[in-house]
């Protein structure tokens, strides 16, 4: 059984790896026609579904989206949905694995291809996500554990940095008055959604209670803004948008003085490559275990579920080689197209989920 | 079941293994660092003539002699000649310690843009690296080899860098923030330039200002010093004070600047700059002792010369059109009509008058009064 903690862990592992690709740059494009509201829409937004989902999640203790779906909706109607929130997890965490892919051929080693760089990361990603839920629980902390101090450093060292011009800050905020726009909005929410985890990762927590909600919503709220105003810092309120891969040419500004490397974006990328693994690990079991219910489940059998895993992870990791043919811009519309799908998504499990315990206590009495 | 999930385990690994082993991975013996790249116009019209600064690493640190290489190459596009290049050299061409671009004088006096574009979108060149006007042009600087330096280049870096020599008049601009000044609205960049003197020797202590594409203006070193007063903080210098027919130089402890943009309906606009400078005296021309009543009176003249020349400063850079400090940025930072700021930015700009406060306090007289 697992600690409420754990919740927090997943939240803060989906707040520090929005970062990475897709929220920093739809706020960005939008940041004279609405991105600073539309934060202040998503801030409100994501706290008021974390709110929903742990109240109703709180009344299944140790339930995964599965059983709950299957005891409380018609088998026609469970079995679809499931599909598509398995392909949902699965496209989330196959996303991370090949922006990735990206980064590092761009960054870290132009000289590897990009198949010897996915092949390395599914063959962590591939193993680990068989792995229990409780242990990748526990390892989701300890890399926490080992990244947030680094990405701290990061964020610090870029603040106090005197080079950082806060007067193109300044009058990116003076462009506030805007309408909140829906392509910032949806990938905005994405830092609060780790929550949506909890759909498998439910089953070993036992009455989930959620103190101090505020905690999130502040974390959540700081996170976005330095997602969204630190790079601006560094590359000029203009200049900021001919830059693909904003959080990574930021570290790459970053000069440390005083160590053994000079430049911050290694230190930046080690931070990042380690949470993004755990998350796409993370993803790809949520979409494992959800594949798995849809299969008859193979009682007593481990050679069969072994099978089923396995296949199911290599039509994963095939999948991934395909998709690896789009390029940058194709990637990123399929981003864009993503967050809309999963915000729309997290908006209809919560209703489903009130639904279903409506059903269940209609049962009940 | 365990020995099956173990020779899974053991084959994705050697496949993997494979995988790996096939790709073009070099090792340290066969690659060769490029620590400065410089880029000069050519003998034709619209030629890049490149330069390459070659580090040709050394085993044994304890016994370095430094050994370096350029290699020079012309053609109209600047990654063409890289490419021509790789058949100059046997080893691989390594970027990713460059530490400086040199342009030449003739290439900033025309259009920095392209080889800036170049040197950001390049993914193997980093974004801290030095950006620098090279006079007379880049080949001659890239060839100047202190004898104090054991490693090749590394004067330019130290000295850019301020991690060897704090002197008042380096000012180092990164390629991201030279990239960053040249697309905002409100700001303009500057490079620092770098001059050869013979073989040997390296002169640092000029700026050049640009109005987004090429230079237009280069202060003198005074100039300079006065606009890293206004542009850092904490500038080690020694600044003069003259009473009567004395001579006094006291040197910067701390320095500080500030400014506002102050718009009032009833009068012309004007900048108000306050400088505050904590400083130590360091030279007395004349023979008198230093009192308490004379330290004052340092400060207070000090204040007065350095107000004027900082005055003198601001309205060349104002009469140059260009607004190395980011002035204008300042202003639509701070105004909330984001679609008529700039216009009305750029009406004010020609008017605008200065008021500086300079407040320098010497606080000792040094080791002797």
């Amino acid at each position: 059984m697992a600690k409420n903690r754990y919740f927090y862990c997943l939240f803060v592992m989906n707040t520090l790896i929005n970062i990475l690709n897709f929220t920093p740059r739809e706020l960005i494009d939008a940041r004279f026609d609405g991105a600073q509201s539309s934060i202040l829409v998503a801030v409100a937004v994501g706290t008021l579904f974390i709110y929903l989902f742990t109240r109703v999640i709180h009344k299944f203790p140790g339930q995964g989206l599965p059983e709950i779906f299957g005891s409380a909706l018609p088998k026609l109607l469970a079995s679809p949905l499931i599909f598509v929130y398995a392909v949902l997890w699965y496209m989330a965490g196959t996303l991370i694995l090949l922006s990735f892919v990206d980064i590092t051929l761009r960054f870290i080693s132009p000289d590897t291809g990009p198949y010897a760089i996915m092949f390395g990361f599914l063959a962590v990603v591939c193993l680990c996500s068989r792995i229990d839920s409780l242990s990748l629980l526990y390892g989701l902390e300890v890399t926490l554990g080992i990244t947030i101090p680094l990405i701290l450093y990061t964020i610090v060292k870029a603040i106090i940095n005197p080079d950082f011009s806060w007067d193109a800050v300044l009058e990116v905020m003076t462009h506030s008055l805007h309408a909140p726009d829906l392509n910032s909005i949806a990938a905005a929410t994405f830092t609060f959604s780790g929550y949506i985890n909890m759909a498998v990762f439910n089953r070993v927590f036992h009455g989930l209670k959620l103190k101090h909600l505020w905690i999130l919503s502040l974390e959540g709220f700081l996170m976005l803004l330095i997602t969204f105003f630190v790079p601006i810092g560094y590359h000029g309120t203009v200049g900021i948008e001919r830059h693909v891969y904003t959080w990574f040419s930021t570290a790459d500004s970053i000069r440390i003085e005083a160590f053994l490397i000079e430049r911050m974006l290694y230190v930046f990328y080690f931070a990042c490559i380690t949470l993004s693994l755990v998350s796409a690990i993370i993803q790809w079991h949520v979409g494992k275990e959800l594949l798995l219910s849809l299969l008859p489940s193979p009682s007593g059998k481990p050679k069969t579920k072994l099978l089923q895993e396995l296949v199911i992870l290599v039509l994963f990791a095939s999948g991934a080689l395909a998709l690896m043919r789009l390029d940058q811009y194709n990637l990123n519309m399929l981003g864009v197209f993503l967050q809309h799908i999963r915000w729309y998504g997290e908006m209809l499990m919560i209703g489903l989920l009130f639904w279903c315990y409506w059903v269940v206590r209609g049962r009940r009495e | 079941m365990r020995s099956l999930r173990g020779g899974i385990i053991g084959i994705i690994l050697l496949l993997v293994c494979t995988v790996l082993a096939g790709c073009n991975f070099k090792d340290i013996d066969r690659r060769i660092f490029v620590v400065a790249i410089g880029i000069d116009p050519g003998k034709e019209e619209g030629v890049f003539k490149v330069s390459l600064k070659l580090a040709i690493p050394q085993g044994d640190v304890t016994k370095i002699d430094e050994k370096m290489l350029i290699l020079t190459e012309e053609s109209e596009s600047i990654s063409e000649a890289l490419r021509r290049m790789k058949s100059k050299v046997e080893k691989e061409l390594d970027y990713v310690h460059c530490k400086t671009i040199i342009l030449g004088e003739r290439i900033a006096a025309k259009d920095i843009r392209h080889v800036t574009d170049w040197a950001v979108r390049r993914r193997d060149i980093q974004s801290i690296l030095n950006f620098a006007v090279g006079r007379p042009g880049a080949l001659e600087v890239l060839q100047v080899k202190p004898p104090s330096e054991r490693i090749p280049s590394n004067s330019l870096i130290l000295a850019m860098s301020g991690q060897g020599t704090e002197s008042p008049f380096i000012s180092s601009v990164y390629s991201y923030q030279l990239m960053r000044n040249i697309y905002e609205n409100g700001i303009d960049p500057i490079l620092p330039i770098i001059e050869a003197q013979g073989k040997e020797q390296f002169l640092i202590d000029k700026i050049a200002l640009l109005d987004k594409s090429k230079i237009k203006l280069v202060f003198s070193p005074n100039e300079t010093r006065l606009f890293n007063l206004l542009s850092r903080s904490n500038l080690r210098t020694n600044f003069p004070a003259h009473i009567g027919s004395g001579m006094y130089q006291y040197y910067t402890e701390s320095s500080s600047s500030s400014y506002r943009i102050v718009t009032n309906r009833d009068e012309e606009p004007y900048i108000r700059y306050t400088i505050k400078i904590r400083a130590i005296l360091e030279e007395n021309s004349t023979e008198e002792m230093i009192t308490h009543h004379m330290l004052k009176k340092i400060g207070k003249a000090g204040a007065a010369e350095l107000g004027g020349a900082v005055k003198a400063l601001l309205v060349k850079i104002r009469d140059s059109g260009m607004d190395p400090l980011g002035w204008g940025l300042h202003y639509g930072a701070r105004h909330w009509n984001n679609g008529t700021e700039m216009a009305e930015w750029g009406r004010l700009y020609p008017r605008l008058n200065f008021q500086v406060n300079a407040q320098v306090e010497v606080k000792y007289s040094g080791m002797i009064k």
